[in-house]
């Protein structure tokens, strides 16, 4: 199956399925992104905030894509991996991130 | 749940609850499968124990008991050791993926992904004729 042919092959109860589902995920990718802005914005960040921000970020890195918010799961990638990398969490990563939570949030 | 003739059983273990439904809607809905969730490792093991799955889709990254955790159990165990398992991963770093080929599993699925294409993508990789 290709993209192009998704919407001749798509099942009426896939389709009515996964607008639901894919409201609630979508709800859930912004509420994980503000926890992370929370837990990363704060003046200083103890080694369990930063370990709690990585498994968020991994969790909407997959999550976001799959629910059609590919900008919010690209920054969340990219925010993980300068956690990852040790490379400190630069402010231009989170306001990326911090942009994509707008825009999640009217999806 | 509906099974269409030459539908098979597959475990889905996930910690996302998003991504565990949108998995069991699209292999059922599409793919005529019979599904069955699980939302951790330990549950996947006893879930994929009880049903006896054609396959096992595995997240990678979970709490507890993780993803090559689960397979090398799942590997262990009298009847379910034959059991092909595929990684569902956001993991999508060269190393990484290399890295769970090389434990054994059918194949590598990464995160995110369209749903709509995960019944084909499976059956291609575990050569289902669907």
């Amino acid at each position: 199956m290709t993209s192009g042919d998704r919407a001749g092959d798509e099942p009426a109860p896939f389709h009515d399925a996964f607008a639901d589902l894919a409201e609630r995920a979508r709800a859930r990718n912004v509420r994980r992104a503000e926890r992370v802005l929370e837990l990363l914005g704060a003046p200083a960040v103890d080694a369990d905030g930063r370990a709690e921000a990585a498994e968020l970020l991994h969790a909407v890195t997959g999550s976001a894509g799959t629910f059609g918010q590919e900008e919010l799961s690209d920054a969340a990638r990219h925010l993980a991996a300068l956690l990852r990398d040790g490379d400190g969490v630069r402010p231009g990563a989170l306001d990326r991130l911090r942009r994509a939570v707008g825009d999640g949030t009217s999806a | 749940m509906h099974v269409r003739p030459g539908g098979r059983r597959v475990v889905v273990i996930d910690d996302d609850p998003s991504i565990r439904e949108v998995t069991a809607l699209a292999l059922s809905a599409v793919g005529g499968h019979e599904v069955h969730t699980a939302g951790d490792g330990a549950e996947g093991v006893s879930l994929a124990r009880r049903v006896q799955p054609d396959a096992i889709l595995l997240d990678v990254m979970m709490p507890t008991v993780d993803g090559p955790t689960v397979l090398a159990r799942i590997r262990a165990e009298e009847g379910l050791h034959d059991v092909p398992v595929v990684f569902l991963t956001a993991k999508v770093g060269a190393q990484d993926i290399s890295r769970l080929d090389g434990l054994g599993a059918a194949a590598v699925f990464t995160k995110p992904f369209d749903p709509l294409s995960l019944p084909r993508l499976l059956a291609d990789a575990l050569g289902w004729d669907r």
